[in-house]
Formats: C-alpha cells, sequence, structure tokens
C-alpha cells in the first residue's frame, strides 16, 4: 500500500481555489466597514453570499439560467442609476465593485474570474487604505496579499492537474454553462477538504513559505519606514470622486439647530501628539472658524474677513513673520492627525510660530485671526505639525487696535454689527441695562455678568427649544427661550456685547480633549464641538468668552482653577484607548513630516538593540557570578542533594520523559477524545499518524520495515491490546529518529 | 498476530504458498506476478481464465499447478463440435449391472484445464456454469461431487475469433481473475530455448502441498480480518464502476465478493492475517476487467479490453485508498 503522503488531486484544488476567491471576496468586502461610505448592505450582501455558499456549495448551480443573462445588465443599470441618482462617483464606483464581488462568490468562477477577484479584492482594500489611512488597512492588506498568494498558486495548480481543458479554464462562457455543476463541485465537503490539505500538504514546505513571506513583509516595513511616503491618494485623484459631508457642520456659517447629533457622534476628530500634558491647558478651546456678520438670523464670516484670508498654493507651511513664542518651550511641535471629513478649518488654541504639513497643500491663512483652511474638505486623514503653539484665553490683535468702528464698517466687518430689527434692538438695550444696572463697565466686567445674567435666564440642553414666531432667532430665544445649546448662548453674548457697545465675535471649534495613556496623546471627539465667542477689551486683544453654562470662562482660568481643570482632564484607559492608541502609533508611522521620523526610527532600533545587548551581558554576567558565589560557598557540601537533583534526577526525568512521554501523551489525547478509550478507532488514527511519518523503504529485514508491518497491523488488522498498541508506537518513534539521525 | 488465525497457521500458509510458487516458477519461469495471482485464485477457491495467444504457456502454467499438488488434473480441448456429456460424464446403461451407470467426464478432477474454451458452443460452455459455481454435477437428477479444491483453467485466443462463441457475461462473471501470461523477458525465453522442454507432459516435478493443505489454506483464507475502511475502499470501487458512463454495467455483488476474497488470498499469500488497501488495489484490475464491457463497443476485442482497463485504471486513480 502506498503509505505515502495523499496527492491533492485535481477536485481538492479546484475545491480550495473556489473557497481562497471566496475568502478573498470577503475579507475585501469587510474593508467597506472602514469606509465612511453608503456601502454597508452591499458589503454585507457579500459577506452573506460567502456564508451562504460555503454552507451550500451546490447554491450557485441552482441560480436559472436567467438569472445569469440578467446579472450583468443589472449591475451595470445599477451603475448607471447610482450616478444618475446623483450619487458620489466614488459611492457607485465601491457599490459596483460590490456588486461584481457578489455576483463571482455565487458563480462557479473559471480562471479568468478568480483573476478578475483578485483585482475587484484589490482595488477595494487600497481604496479602504488611501481613504482611512487606518491601522486596519495594514492587517488587511497583509491578509490580502497572503490570500490572494495563495489563492494564484492553487489557481495555476489547480489548472495545471485538470485533465481536459474544458474544466476550470474558462472557455465556456453562456450562461447555461455558467450554470452547470463542475465536476470538483459534486461533492464538496470542507470537513473533508480540510483534513486532506492537513494529510496532503507538506507543512515544512508551507512554513518555508510562510517564513518568506513574513520576511518580505518585514523587509517591505522597513523600507516603508525608512523611505519617504509615496501619496497613493494623489495618483489614483480620489479625492475628485468623492464629496465628503462634515458632521460637525464646521462652515463659515451657522444656523441654530439641533445639535444633538453631533454630541452623540464620539468617533475621533484629531488627534494631538508630541504634546506634555503638564503644558496643555485642563480644557483647551480648538479655535477652527471665527464668525462675524450677525444676518439672516445668523453667523458668518463676513466677506471682508474672508479676502482676508490668503491664498495659498501647493505649500507645505504656514509662517509667522517673527512668529510669537510659547513660554518655556520654544521647542514644543505639536502633530495634529485631522480625520476626514471632519472640517476643512484646521483646529488651532491660539498663536503659533509655524505650521507644516505633511505634504503641499492647497490652503488659506489669516494670521491675525489664527486660521488656516484647507481649499477643500479633506477627504483622507490630514497631518499637520505645530510649532510654538500658544493656548492662551488672550489673543494679540494689533490689525484690529488699528481699526476704528467706521473703518471696520467701511471694510465690512461685523463686529459690531447688529441685524435686527428697531424693535429688537430695543429689547437688546434694555437687557444690557440689566446686564450693567447703569453702569459704564469694562470689557471684561461686562462680559462676567453678562454671562452670569445668561445663566440665570436659560439652561443647557442640546435639543434646543427656539420659541416659534418671527425675527431674529437669538433674539426669540433670548426673550423667550429656556433651553439652548453653545451655540444660542454664544450667540446671545455676541449679540449682547455689540448691543452693550463691545466688538464680539463668535467662534467655532473644539473644546477640551481627552487624554490617551497608552499613545501620549490628545484625542479630541466630535461630540466634543462647541462655539464660544471673542471680546474685544479695546486695548489690543481678543478676550475668550465661554458663556455656556457649566463651562462659565472669561479670559485666563485662575492659577487654582487651572490647576484644577488640569487634574480632572479626561483619562481615556479602557479597550477603546488602546485601540486609539495603536491608532496614533499607526499615525505615526505613515503620516511624515521630514526625516527625522525615519532617523529617529533608526535611532530608536540601535539604541534598543545596544540596550537589549548590554541587559543581556548584565544577565549573563549576574548568573555566572551568582554560580561561581554558590560553588564557593561554605555550605556547598550541604547541598549535594541539590546537586543530585540538578545533574542526575533532571536529566534522567527528562530522559525518561522524551522515551516514554510522547506515547502517554498520544494515550491521555485519545481518552480525552472519548473515542479512543471505547474502541480502535484512536488506535488506528495514531498508526495512521506514524504510517505518514515513518520514512525508508517498504520491503526488506531492516528495522523501518518491520515497524511499517507492525503498524499496517494496527491500521488495518484485529483490534489489538492497547499496551501493544503503544509498544508499536514506541518502536516506531525509536525508528524514525534512528533513520533520522542514520541520515 | 490476532487470536483468530494464529501465527503459526500464518506462517505454514506462507510456508506452503512459498513452496508453491518457487515450484511453479521452475516451469514457468519470469513470470511470478502471474504466478501469484494464480496461486491467489487457488486460494480464493476460484478460477482463472487465461487470454493470451498460443504459445505461451497457457497450458503449462496450469499443469504445473496441479502437479504442484498431489492433485488430480485433466484437460478438455474445447472444439465446435463437443457436447455436455462429452465434458460432464455421461449415464451408459450397464448390461451387468442392468442399471445406468454414470460414467464421469473429464471436469471431476481437481484442476481442469479448458483450452481454447471459447471454440465450443453456447451449450458446452454452459454446461460449465454449475459445476464452476458449485464444484458437482448434476446429470439424470443425480448430484456428483468433482473434488475438492477445484479449479477450472479456460484458456482462449483474444485474436483469432474466427469460429469461436464468445462466452456469455454470465460465465465471465464465474471466473474470479482474467490474466494474461504475455512473452517471457529475452533473458529468460533464453533459458526456456536452452532446456528444450516443448510438451507439458515432459515436466517433472514432485508434489510439494498436499490436498489437504489446499483446502486449509482455502479455508485460512476466509478468515483474513477486512477492516472497515478497506471495506469501503472495495464498495467504493464497485460503485465507481457502476456510475461510469462508458460501461455498459458494473460490476456485480459476486464481483465485489470476489475481489474480497481475491485480497484476503493475496494478504495470506504475503503473510498477514488482515487486508492491506494495497491487496485491493493490486488486483482491481484482474479481477473487475472481464466483468465490465463498453457502452459503445469497438469491432476489434483487443482495443476494447485496452479501453476497458484505462477506465478502470482511471476510476482506480480517483478513488482515495484508505489511510
Amino acid at each position: 500500500m502506498d503509505n505515502e503522503r495523499p496527492t491533492l488531486d485535481s477536485n481538492d484544488l479546484h475545491q480550495l481555489r473556489w473557497a481562497l476567491g471566496t475568502c478573498l471576496a470577503m475579507l475585501s468586502a469587510s474593508s467597506a466597514f472602514f469606509l465612511d461610505l453608503d456601502v454597508v448592505p452591499w458589503a454585507i450582501a457579500v459577506l452573506l453570499s460567502g456564508f451562504a455558499v460555503f454552507a451550500w456549495p451546490s447554491l450557485p448551480g441552482r441560480i436559472p439560467t436567467w438569472g445569469h443573462r440578467l446579472a450583468f445588465p443589472l449591475i451595470s443599470t445599477a451603475f448607471l442609476a447610482d450616478l444618475y441618482a446623483g450619487t458620489d462617483t466614488m459611492t457607485a464606483l465601491v457599490r459596483v465593485q460590490l456588486l461584481l464581488l457578489t455576483y463571482r462568490i455565487i458563480t462557479y468562477r473559471k480562471r479568468r474570474d478568480d483573476l478578475q477577484v483578485v483585482l475587484l479584492s484589490l482595488f477595494l482594500v487600497v481604496l479602504t487604505g488611501v481613504l482611512t489611512l487606518s491601522l486596519g488597512f495594514a492587517v488587511q492588506l497583509f491578509a490580502f496579499t497572503g490570500c490572494a498568494l495563495a489563492l494564484l498558486l492553487v489557481t495555476t495548480l489547480a489548472d495545471v492537474t485538470t485533465v481536459g481543458a474544458a474544466v476550470g479554464s474558462g472557455q465556456s462562457e453562456s450562461p447555461a454553462a455558467r450554470r452547470a455543476i463542475p465536476a470538483w463541485a459534486m461533492d464538496v465537503r470542507w470537513l473533508r477538504l480540510g483534513a486532506r490539505l492537513r494529510a496532503g500538504v507538506e507543512w515544512r514546505l508551507v512554513g518555508l513559505g510562510v517564513g518568506l513571506f513574513l520576511g518580505v513583509v518585514a523587509v517591505t516595513a522597513l523600507l516603508f519606514t525608512a523611505i519617504p511616503r509615496f501619496e497613493l491618494g494623489r495618483s489614483f485623484f480620489l479625492d475628485q470622486l468623492i464629496t465628503k459631508k462634515t458632521r460637525t457642520g464646521f462652515s463659515d456659517s451657522i444656523r441654530f439647530g439641533d445639535v444633538t447629533q453631533i454630541q452623540e457622534d464620539t468617533s475621533v476628530a484629531f488627534t494631538v501628539d508630541g504634546v506634555s500634558p503638564e503644558r496643555l491647558p485642563g480644557v483647551p478651546y480648538w479655535r477652527m472658524v471665527v464668525l462675524d456678520e450677525h444676518r439672516d438670523g445668523g453667523f458668518q464670516s463676513s466677506a471682508a474677513l474672508r479676502s482676508e484670508l490668503a491664498r495659498r498654493t501647493w505649500q507645505r507651511r504656514v509662517a509667522v513673520e517673527g512668529g510669537v513664542t510659547r513660554r518655556g518651550s520654544e521647542s514644543e511641535r505639536w502633530r495634529f492627525y485631522l480625520e476626514p471629513g471632519v472640517s476643512r478649518y484646521l483646529p488651532l488654541t491660539g498663536s503659533f510660530r509655524e505650521l507644516r504639513f505633511n505634504r503641499p497643500m492647497d490652503f488659506q491663512q489669516n494670521i491675525p485671526l489664527r486660521m488656516v483652511v484647507l481649499a477643500s474638505d479633506p477627504v483622507e486623514l490630514v497631518g499637520f505639525e505645530v510649532e510654538g503653539m500658544e493656548s492662551a484665553a488672550i489673543l494679540p490683535d494689533p490689525v484690529q487696535a488699528d481699526r476704528t468702528r467706521e473703518s471696520a464698517d467701511v471694510a465690512g466687518f461685523g463686529y459690531w454689527q447688529l441685524a435686527v430689527t428697531p424693535q429688537e434692538r430695543l429689547r437688546l438695550e434694555q437687557w444690557v441695562k440689566e446686564i450693567t444696572a447703569g453702569e459704564e463697565l469694562t470689557p471684561e466686567t461686562f462680559a462676567v455678568r453678562a454671562v452670569r445674567w445668561l445663566a440665570s435666564r436659560h439652561r443647557y440642553g442640546l435639543e434646543s427649544e427656539l420659541p416659534v414666531g418671527r425675527g431674529d432667532a437669538v433674539v426669540r430665544w433670548l426673550e423667550g427661550g429656556d433651553v439652548g445649546h453653545c451655540e444660542l448662548f454664544a450667540a446671545s453674548f455676541t449679540l449682547l456685547a455689540r448691543a452693550a457697545g463691545h466688538p464680539a465675535r463668535l467662534v467655532t471649534g473644539f473644546k477640551g480633549g481627552s487624554w490617551n495613556d497608552f499613545s501620549g496623546s490628545l484625542i479630541v471627539r466630535n461630540s466634543m464641538a462647541h462655539a464660544w465667542c471673542e471680546l474685544w477689551d479695546g486695548k489690543g486683544a481678543w478676550i475668550r468668552v465661554d458663556p455656556t453654562p457649566g463651562s462659565f470662562a472669561v479670559g485666563e482660568p485662575t492659577p487654582e482653577l487651572a490647576a484644577a481643570q488640569q487634574r480632572g482632564r479626561i483619562v481615556d484607559r479602557g479597550w477603546g484607548a488602546r485601540l486609539d492608541g495603536l491608532r496614533v502609533f499607526w499615525y505615526r508611522r505613515v503620516i511624515n513630516f521630514d526625516q527625522s521620523a525615519q532617523l529617529e526610527l533608526v535611532e530608536d532600533v540601535r539604541g534598543g538593540v545596544r540596550a537589549w545587548l548590554a541587559q543581556s551581558r548584565e544577565w549573563v554576567e549576574a548568573v555566572v557570578r551568582g554560580v561561581v558565589d554558590w560553588f564557593r560557598s561554605p555550605r556547598l557540601a550541604e547541598q549535594w542533594r541539590l546537586i543530585f537533583l540538578l545533574f542526575i534526577a533532571l536529566p534522567l526525568s527528562l530522559w525518561v520523559g522524551l522515551r516514554w512521554g510522547e506515547p502517554a501523551l498520544w494515550w491521555a489525547v485519545a481518552r480525552l477524545r472519548g473515542r479512543g478509550s471505547r474502541g480502535h478507532a484512536a488506535v488506528r488514527r495514531e498508526a495512521t499518524r506514524w504510517l505518514r511519518r515513518l520514512p525508508g523503504e517498504r520491503s526488506g529485514t531492516g528495522e523501518i520495515p518491520r515497524v511499517r508491518a507492525e503498524l499496517e497491523a494496527l491500521r488495518f488488522g484485529r483490534p489489538v491490546d492497547r499496551d501493544a498498541a503503544r509498544q508499536v508506537f514506541v518502536r516506531a518513534r525509536r525508528a524514525t529518529r534512528g533513520e533520522r539521525a542514520g541520515r | 498476530m490476532s487470536d483468530f488465525v494464529s501465527a503459526s497457521a500464518i506462517g505454514d500458509a506462507r510456508a506452503a504458498f512459498g513452496r508453491l510458487r518457487e515450484s511453479m516458477a521452475r516451469t514457468i519461469r519470469g513470470k511470478d506476478e502471474v504466478i501469484d495471482r494464480v496461486v491467489i485464485c487457488l486460494a480464493a477457491g476460484g478460477h482463472v481464465l487465461i487470454e493470451d495467444l498460443p504459445g505461451v504457456g497457457k497450458t503449462t502454467l496450469a499443469y504445473s499447478l496441479a502437479r504442484s499438488m498431489d492433485c488430480a488434473f485433466s484437460r478438455i480441448q474445447f472444439t465446435s463440435d463437443l457436447l455436455p456429456s462429452d465434458v460432464l460424464g455421461v449415464s451408459i446403461y450397464d448390461e451387468v449391472r442392468r442399471e445406468f451407470v454414470f460414467r464421469r467426464g473429464p471436469v471431476f478432477a481437481n484442476v481442469v484445464l479448458a483450452d481454447e474454451i471459447n471454440r465450443a458452443t453456447p451449450k458446452t460452455q454452459s454446461a460449465l456454469l454449475e459445476v464452476m459455481d458449485r464444484a458437482r454435477v448434476s446429470v439424470d437428477g443425480e448430484t456428483h461431487e468433482v473434488g475438492k479444491p477445484f479449479m477450472v483453467f479456460a484458456t482462449q485466443n483474444p485474436v483469432d475469433y474466427e469460429g469461436t462463441f464468445p462466452l456469455p457475461e454470465s460465465q465471465m462473471d464465474r471466473f474470479l481473475m482474467r490474466i494474461h501470461i504475455g512473452y517471457p523477458e529475452p533473458a529468460d525465453e533464453r533459458e526456456i530455448l536452452r532446456g528444450g522442454q516443448s510438451s507439458y507432459d515432459a515436466i517433472q516435478l514432485n508434489p510439494v502441498v498436499l490436498h489437504d493443505d489446499i483446502v486449509r489454506l482455502q479455508s485460512l483464507t476466509k478468515e483474513v480480518f477486512v477492516e472497515d475502511s478497506v471495506l469501503d475502499y472495495l464498495l467504493a470501487l464497485v460503485v465507481a464502476t457502476r456510475t461510469e458512463a462508458d460501461f455498459k454495467a458494473g460490476v456485480s455483488v459476486r464481483g465485489g465478493l470476489a475481489l474480497k476474497t481475491a485480497a484476503q488470498a493475496r494478504a495470506l499469500l504475503y503473510g498477514r492475517d488482515f487486508v492491506l488497501p494495497e491487496d485491493v488495489f493490486s488486483l482491481v484490475e484482474p479481477v473487475f476487467a472481464h466483468r465490465l464491457s463498453l457502452t459503445r463497443s469497438g469491432g476489434d476485442a483487443l482495443e476494447e479490453r485496452r479501453a476497458v482497463a484505462a477506465t478502470l485504471r482511471r476510476i482506480v486513480a480517483a478513488v482515495r485508498l484508505p489511510q
């Protein structure tokens, strides 16, 4: 009998090819879940199809011929309908990809179809990677590459071993032929296939292949971290195919609606890396948009303000002439990773010396306003680095200091502007009188009193209650509203300040952030979106005023309050934080500002290796010293028992264990499995295993043929005594080792 | 070894087989595999159809087997005018005893050589049916045992079909194996030529196995153990011939049993009390090939046999051996 390793036949290879192709399609479809596109039902369809064909391999044969006839016309129609309905080109493309994958899964694929699956899957995985830059992409690409390589290998093998060209080579393309069940699909049993694979595959060869693959991956990873990035996304013009809607609604105008949806969105908006927690304010305010013009019941950036935004094309850096210096931390660089779809306005806490992107960008900048705006909403992660960032609540503005009210009005700035009816203006002035009690107040004092006055009349809530009526929404709310969110409080304060004669503006952005202990970075989430005001102090600076209840702040907090805020900072330590930490680690690797990161990495690796070597040397020296001291110890004579244990009993038990352990282990496993204790099946299984492992000749008078005959008797003969079987296995092990040693 | 077949019995059987093979190899040179198959047929209690060209040693093979045992041998030359009574025997009236007395035909022997069996008419061929199946002859309502062991060696020429009557399928099914002897290797043929022995009558062989030993071997063969997975493998082969579109009909139940018994005999021949898948695998073609015919039969019998063998090999290759 041929006891050699079983050879996988053509049917096995075709079944394996089919399984691998389906796995590949499912793997790539799962990447669609990472995309922020409306494609989830399509991806679920691919996954369900995959599970269905695994559960019922005969399913593709049951699809009627007309189903195959209509498949491609329907998919094409769906794609065109998507485009016609105004869906994003990218979304439509991904949907059509997923539909094609679904169809490919539920058919018996030929070679050409498999190659199509590989290409479709590659497109999806790369697309996900480029758009998300997530760590999941790296994992998926890793799995994809392995799976695709295996699929291509098996496809080639299956075609080589197929007798007759009709099977698997794809000559017949008619729908009826697609419905026909190929010979290899007649009897698909995955467990059997798995067992045959386990038995038939040369695992040493597979191990070698996997090792080579991992080696290539390691070298690629090394190159990836050591050489400058290649902007794949730019090469594909992916950003032109997608229009990203910002969830937080950051734009150059605001309307006062419900913000519940924003507050419930706890996904990460941006991450700040490279910042030391003790220098970061307890509650940082991330300014993004400055809105000065009060118009049509809302606030917006005035045309004058927007015209001050200087356009920069394809540049990497924003430098402030004679830039500001952060007190005591000149060299601190904060790295921002702004998630796609958050905003085109960059979050900044105040003045800075220099801002650099990881690649040339189109953007606009306004240094006095401390605003940097990208040309369009980014569809991919934006990385930028800010040096010398300040987080002061006082924002100097020399340009505004030189500006009079008249000149500002003429220029079109809206710092004093109140777009209300005379009656509403009268009402505002009455409220201002209530706040000031007729006194002449400094802007700071006014701010404190106005904030308190607002809090005494209104409550904070996400579902704002705007009284029904005509006229300005904010005045209506001030008049009769009860609950309001940050935008309403900020807008109200701005109107009141302007009515009192103080220039004021609305600022939107984010407030706060949670500290991630694992990555050492600050995570700011979409739910932390906030609106506040900036009040002109009449001297040359804007004072930050946050009138929202719970955040009362006018100017810089007192040192005690600042310390309390720092202590009270939220720290993430859960599993979610670990994932966020991983994400930051990944960003650090893929977002590159200059060559320093590579140098840092190389230095880290070199330093790490040196440290490890030094530690190892110390450990060895310590052990040697310990042994030498022990031998010199006067109590050596008392420790003979230990010596006996170490040098005689331990080796002896090891030898016994190796000599008898393996069959005993097998026996224990056989008993645990249950079948072995009841019948002879375990003995037969074990005999089969040893017959496969037994090397050398089949006939003759040597040890190997004799053991082989005994094993064959165990495998195919009558049930025998278990102890006798165990003896045979012991001899088989000895013979195998002897043969290997002989070689 | 197991308690069911003692080690000594296995040893005795192996020794007897060894003597038999050695004795036959003296006259049939370079045909060890053919000898093995004949011996397997003997141990399995089956009959052999030797299909080959004239003059390759068909008769010598049968004669040397018979002479190696202390068994009776007879030869029947089948011709178109041969009658069933010429084979089986006839009842004639005895004047002295005043009754019909049965005069035994040449089939009453332990080893019967039915030479050129396809030259006889179907009627005469059918006369062999019962005796091959049950080892007894029924004439005029009386049953006569032909002897034990009983083995028929039938020969036929696959090329010369002029004036012949092909064996019916029912009769083909009663042969355990169909074997081909083929021309010897040049070195062996040189030895044959040097010996100058032309007639099988001149073969001088002494019995090396006794009549009772053969009976014991045949009974021992039935006790050889066949494990379930091997039995499943055998069954899969049988089923595969039945589902193969190229074959007119698959192998019968008798065919399956024949393969099992042959495999048991082969195991015994190699000194085992259990059957290996290899035993089954190596005997599929000689046991099954003559029981199968093609759906689209061509005119040339040799071509058809080759096609049947090729299809059978394909089927066997597709069925997985138990591990």
